[in-house]
């Protein structure tokens, strides 16, 4: 009992005012939950009608949140299984209670317990409950507030417990909810029945005077939320209860027959009250708010039996009249749509708003997926099954008939579909939320979006008979079009245009949209709703019919509707049209060039006039794809690009999306540019150094854009600008950073390499030797990493003299590492002739430094080594390569008293011959220089060939890393050197230090045709 | 020595003139030893050429052996990077004006060598069927060992051709291998039209539409095949 009163404390303590009491009575709850019993102590509690009803609340609070976090088994600190055994038996005995909060906290906790529980632990949840409804239903001995209270806590219980057994997917509980679907049927339906006939009855009896009757909304309430929690169980019931609606009971297609009667019924009385003037405080605003919910759970229930039941839906015959009753309400409060623009900018009293907004969009939502559905179509080879040619039949014979398709047409588009005042309203506060809205995916909570997706479909669907009906319903003119006030003319035109614009692929074959477009400009309208219809027009064909001649036309007028006297939402519009544009297939560099000026003139002032960064990113990316598009033609203006950025990038700070735009549009100006990039390195060197830095936790986002920029700013480059060769010093860690990266990151190596090698060696050299030796030691990784880590070494091995390199090769063990790889064989082939590779090229560009190398190691081995080492060049099949190997020999053996090595020259001279037969001398521009060249940068050279500049492969020259790249190749020892003088000199210095005997010992061992061949060969 | 005539180590200039070799018979002089086995099987079916070519009874009078060699291998010498790439372009040329794979064909736009054009039909399995695709193909200078430029000229529906005509192929990029050649590059294009691969996409609506909704896909990529790709 002394814990009782503890935790009674610190509950009480929970609810008061000070902060820091309840942060403290919270913690000392959290500690309590995990002792045992703690959770029956809180049942207790609740259960104990004495304590106020405060200390209940949270108590049954703290229980449900017990419930979440300990019931469950598996949970830490779970609830043992005697305590759950005190709670269970006891669980249900508080259905009476009436305080609203603690019971609402009381019955989620029930479900959640049920949740649980139900059906492995306590399979006979369901039918006690359901026992105990009917139990209540029945009793007629209770008061009635008390019986309503215990009805209504009983029902809100199951109406939890079956929307948890709804969602739960596995075999046993689906099993279970359809087993007991038939019976929840044959107890609720009785009772929603019985709670309607008594509503119908009071109705009846207020009569006229419904509106102000007191009494009649005292005795209805309760009825109306019994009938409510019916119909919120049985609605899930009845969809995921039955797998097969076919087999469905008596019972259960009564009642959902019946439903499609009692929406309208009471639809009808809620909007007697809610338009009834007088009433105005006499209805309870609880009284509304539950009858409104009641009509839309009818919907939902339709709209989720039309998703899971598609055939039976159609089937049933209910239906057809169901779906025309909502049309009727649609195209009734359709005037209330169209209002006058002027009386809504007006202000005051607001313009009258439909009774029941989301009815209407429940109704449009059925009919789009009566509309287009792919359960009532044909399947691909024409042939319809049965269920689906039934569905055919009723749709095409009772819900979609021809005259109702063509009205369905017009009420959309001249009613639902045209702009409405509180959207002009948005677009004077905010513009920019709006874009962003219309581009989410939140369509079906907004009537005009979710009938622009109707329509779209609609005339989709029907395109034979709709699109000759549209294209004479658009092409009218608006004065001819019927009369009528101002308003409504203004709504007809609107409704032309917008459809025009939705259905642009539909309308193609009946509609010049070019003429039209010359015959309609862009008149001035209340806040430029014609000009922002026009813009979105031409966006909208662009892409679907408008000749390439006729395009400077357009340009020229979304370029006039981009100007910064027109207001922020229209210029918008005109920009993102453009972005359309340009992207099209149809573009032409050439045709566009007059109008780049004004489009980045443009560009700059919205950027300055916008707020959000989305749609600043907008803009971004619509310069970048210009930048892209036009290539070399930005050169003018390049410029002026460059000085929009600092500011963009420092307002971009935090948005990451934003800033990968921002390093997208540099990147394609960098590439543009080509060689002028190099003035460009200053400044964007801090771009990269913030994306590439490891330190910098934006890097996780911007990481990949920073690597290409980076790359490609080095493959424009001349020289390099100090602050970029700074960088250099982050790569060693990117190349351990990811495999994604690894390539480009290499690229980049070997970029600042080829533009200057010594240099870029003397400061970061030893950093970026260890790196790289540790890339290829690492024998987890696969061969191309090896590869092109070994590629990078050997662009290094090229560009960097001895002097520089040499002993910070030495030191970081890296001939070591390839020596003892090639010594053991113990991977595959393919890497080891990397290694080997590795290791001739060595030889050949720093002779003394390998041979020194060699001969300090042990005779066996190296012989060993070397046996290993030309055996591997046979599985090199590239002629270069072979040569590098080959020469990489002669070295080896040229300046060695090494007894291995020399042991493995008979071996040689094979090699040495047919290098010499196949290539002669010299190959002058072998063209590949590596094992496997894995080289990539053709992805980017697409660039430059889609500008069209054609000749023969005379852009790739233009970007100065290929013409290093290609001196470099030019530069090679193996092209460069004569072979056989190599060979010949390589025999004589290995006389002439070994001494004449031990040569010629060395020679006998040399097979005699292979010598024969030799001499042959040099002489 | 005979080995230089019988090692056909590197490109496809040597076959013929080994083969001229071996038929020749003046070549075979001095006791034409077996060229050693460590160099290739390729040389190995050569060096028994050219024993049986021994083993006849050859006449003995033969220019001396160091001359062809060195004949040959001024030939070589002479090839520059330049025509190397042309004369395997013009070899594609002459394959596949002889023997065009199905529903392709391809040939240079005017006199250069290293422009062409190309066009496809579409595959009938596809939904770009009885559609005609220009394509325009650019060769490198160092063709084959680095991949040809190809992109699409004729507006498609198709999720790895984006609205620039450029095609996400992997065997464009990565994959190349010198052994491809221009038509069987067309014929991976027309796979790619008969089976998008959605996974690797250029244009993501369109990937996402033919995953989710590929009824509505084939339509519209019907519908621009007749609007654009037909005429």
């Amino acid at each position: 009992m002394d814990d009782r009163q503890a935790i009674v404390g610190v509950l009480e303590a929970a609810l008061s005012q000070d902060p820091a009491c309840v942060a403290q009575a919270e913690e000392r709850l959290a500690t309590l939950a995990t002792h045992p019993n703690f959770h029956a102590f809180l049942f207790d509690v609740f259960a104990d009608r004495s304590v106020p009803t405060q200390i209940r609340w949270i108590a049954v609070i703290s229980l449900k949140n017990g419930i979440d976090k300990y019931w469950k088994r598996s949970a830490q600190h779970a609830i043992k299984l005697a305590e759950k055994d005190l709670i269970r038996p006891r669980l249900l005995d508080m259905l009476d209670e009436d305080s609203p909060p603690v019971a609402t906290q009381y019955c989620v906790a029930v479900a959640k317990i049920a949740r649980w529980e139900y059906p492995r632990v306590w399979p006979d949840f369901a039918e006690v409950l359901l026992a105990r409804v009917s139990a209540i239903v029945a009793d007629r001995a209770s008061p009635e507030a008390r019986r309503s209270t215990m009805e209504h806590n009983a029902l809100h219980i199951l109406h939890l417990f079956i929307k948890a057994l709804a969602a739960r997917t596995l075999p046993l509980e689906r099993q279970k909810m359809r087993e007991m679907t038939p019976l929840m049927f044959s107890v609720l339906v009785p009772i929603y029945n019985q709670r309607l006939d008594r509503f119908r009855a009071a109705l009846l009896q207020a009569g006229a005077g419904l509106a102000k009757s007191a009494a009649f909304f005292a005795e209805s309430l309760p009825l109306l939320k019994t009938i409510r929690l019916c119909v919120k169980v049985l609605r899930r019931l009845w969809v995921y209860g039955y797998e097969n609606i076919e087999r469905a009971g008596e019972t259960a297609l009564g009642f959902y027959v019946a439903t499609t009667g009692h929406q309208p019924a009471f639809y009808d009385v809620f909007r007697r009250l809610a338009e009834d003037e007088d009433a105005g405080a006499a209805v309870p605003n609880e009284y509304l708010l539950v009858l409104r919910k009641l009509v839309l759970l009818y919907g939902k229930m339709y709209l989720d039996f039309q998703k899971y039941h598609a055939v039976p839906f159609i089937a049933i015959p209910c239906t057809p009249p169901m779906l025309r009753w909502y049309w009727t309400q649609i195209s009734s409060e359709a005037p209330r749509l169209t209002v006058p623009l002027d009386a809504a900018n007006g202000g005051g009293d607001a313009a009258p708003e439909p009774v029941l907004e989301p009815l209407l969009i429940q109704g449009l939502l059925l009919y789009k997926n009566v509309v287009k559905n792919f359960f009532y179509q044909p399947d691909d080879d024409g042939t319809l099954s049965d269920g689906a040619r039934r569905c055919r039949e009723v749709i095409d014979g009772e819900i979609l008939t021809p005259a109702f398709v063509v009205e369905m047409a017009e009420t959309l588009m001249f009613r639902y579909i045209p702009l409405k005042p509180r959207d002009l309203e948005r677009w004077q506060d905010d513009p920019e939320g709006w874009i962003a809205d219309e581009d989410s995916d939140y369509w079906s909570f907004e009537a005009r979006r979710c009938a622009e997706h109707l329509f779209v479909d609609l005339v989709g669907q029907e395109r034979a008979r709709l699109a000759p009906e549209l294209a004479r319903l658009v092409l009218q003119g608006v004065a001819n079009g019927g009369g009528g006030s101002p308003t409504e003319q203004h709504y007809r035109r609107e409704g032309q245009y917008a459809a025009l614009g939705l259905c642009a692929s539909d309308l193609y074959d009946h509609i010049d949209f070019c003429e039209w477009l010359e015959k309609h400009p862009a008149a001035d309208s209340p806040m430029g709703l014609v000009k922002w219809r026009i813009a979105w027009l031409i966006g909208k064909w662009i892409g679907v019919k408008f000749p390439a001649e006729r395009r400077q036309q357009a340009y020229a007028v979304l370029l006039e509707l981009a100007s910064a006297a027109e207001p922020l939402i229209v210029r918008m519009e005109a920009l993102s049209s453009l972005a359309q544009c340009i992207e099209d297939w149809d573009f032409l560099p050439e045709q566009f060039a007059p109008f780049v000026r004004p489009a980045f003139e443009r560009a700059a002032e919205a950027l300055g006039a916008v707020a959000t960064a989305e749609s600043r990113m907008r803009l971004v990316n619509l310069l970048s794809t210009l930048v892209q598009r036009m290539q070399r033609e930005i050169l003018p203006y390049a410029a002026a690009v460059v000085q929009l950025i600092p500011p963009l990038w420092d307002s971009a700070a935090g948005e990451n999306m934003y800033q990968t735009a921002i390093l997208i549009l540099v990147t394609r100006l960098v590439e543009a540019l080509g060689p002028q990039s190099t003035e460009l390195q200053a400044f964007v060197a801090p771009l990269v150094r913030h994306s590439v830095d490891l330190g910098d936790p934006a890097h996780v986002y911007l990481i990949e854009d920073g690597v290409e920029l980076w790359l490609m700013l080095l493959r424009g480059a001349t020289k390099l600008d100090p602050s970029l060769a700074a960088l250099l010093a982050l790569a060693p860690q990117l190349v351990q950073y990811s495999s994604e990266t690894l390539r480009r990151v290499l690229k980049v190596i070997e970029g600042y390499l080829l533009i200057d090698g010594p240099g870029v060696f003397r400061d970061h050299g030893p950093a970026l030797v260890e790196a790289l030796h540790a890339l290829v030691a690492d024998t987890s990784l696969t061969v191309r990493a090896t590869a092109a880590g070994y590629a990078t070494l050997g662009v290094l091995v090229q560009c960097v003299p001895v002097e520089a390199a040499g002993s910070a090769l030495a030191q970081s063990s890296l001939l070591w590492t390839a020596f003892t790889f090639v010594l053991e064989r113990r991977e595959a082939e393919m890497v080891l002739a990397h290694h080997a590779a590795f290791l001739a090229r060595v030889a050949v560009q720093y002779p003394a430094l390998f041979c020194e190398f060699l001969s300090a190691q042990a005779a066996d081995q190296a012989y060993s080594f070397a046996r290993s080492w030309v055996e591997l060049a046979d599985d090199v099949r590239d002629v270069a390569q072979r040569r590098v190997f080959a020469l990489g020999f002669a070295a080896a053996v040229a300046a060695t008293t090494n007894d291995g090595v020399l042991r493995a020259l008979p071996l040689m001279v094979p090699v040495w011959n047919e290098i010499m037969s196949d290539t002669g001398s010299s190959v002058a521009q072998c063209p590949s220089g590596a094992i496997g060249d894995y080289e990539d940068d053709d992805d980017d050279g697409c660039g430059y060939y889609a500008a069209g500049t054609g000749g023969d492969g005379g852009d790739e020259a233009v970007v100065p890393e290929n013409a290093r790249r290609q001196r470099l190749r030019a530069a090679d020892p193996a092209h460069t050197l004569d072979a056989r003088r190599q060979f010949a000199c390589a025999m004589e210095s290995c006389e002439r230090i070994n001494g004449g005997d031990r040569f010629r010992a060395i020679l006998a061992q040399v097979d005699s045709r292979d010598m024969e061949d030799f001499r042959c060969q040099l002489s | 020595m005979s080995t230089p005539d019988d090692t056909p180590a590197s490109g496809p200039s040597a076959a013929p003139v080994a083969a001229a070799a071996a038929a020749s018979p003046s070549a075979q002089t001095d006791s034409s030893p077996p060229s050693p086995p460590e160099t290739g099987a390729a040389e190995a079916a050569a060096s028994s050429a050219s024993s049986s070519a021994a083993a006849a009874p050859a006449p003995a009078s033969a220019p001396a052996p160091a001359a062809k060699p060195s004949a040959k291998q001024k030939k070589k010498a002479t090839t520059s990077t330049l025509s190397s790439s042309a004369k395997r372009i013009q070899k594609e040329l002459a394959e596949i004006s002889l023997d065009p794979p199905h529903n392709c064909s391809a040939g240079p736009k005017g006199d250069n060598l290293y422009e062409w054009v190309s066009t496809i039909v579409g595959p009938g399995d596809s939904p770009y069927s009885s559609g005609v695709f220009f394509l325009d193909i650019h060769f490198p200078q160092e063709y084959p060992f680095k991949p040809p430029k190809i992109i699409f000229r004729t507006r498609i529906y198709h999720c790895n051709i984006n609205s620039q005509g450029q095609i996400c192929l992997d065997i464009l990029k990565d994959n190349w291998s010198p052994a491809l050649t221009i038509s069987k590059v067309l014929l991976s294009i027309c796979s790619l039209l008969t089976d998008p691969n959605p996974h690797d996409p250029l244009v993501h609506s369109i990937a996402q539409q033919l995953i989710g909704n590929r009824k509505e896909h084939d339509a519209t990529a019907k519908e621009w095949t007749k609007r654009y790709a037909c005429c």
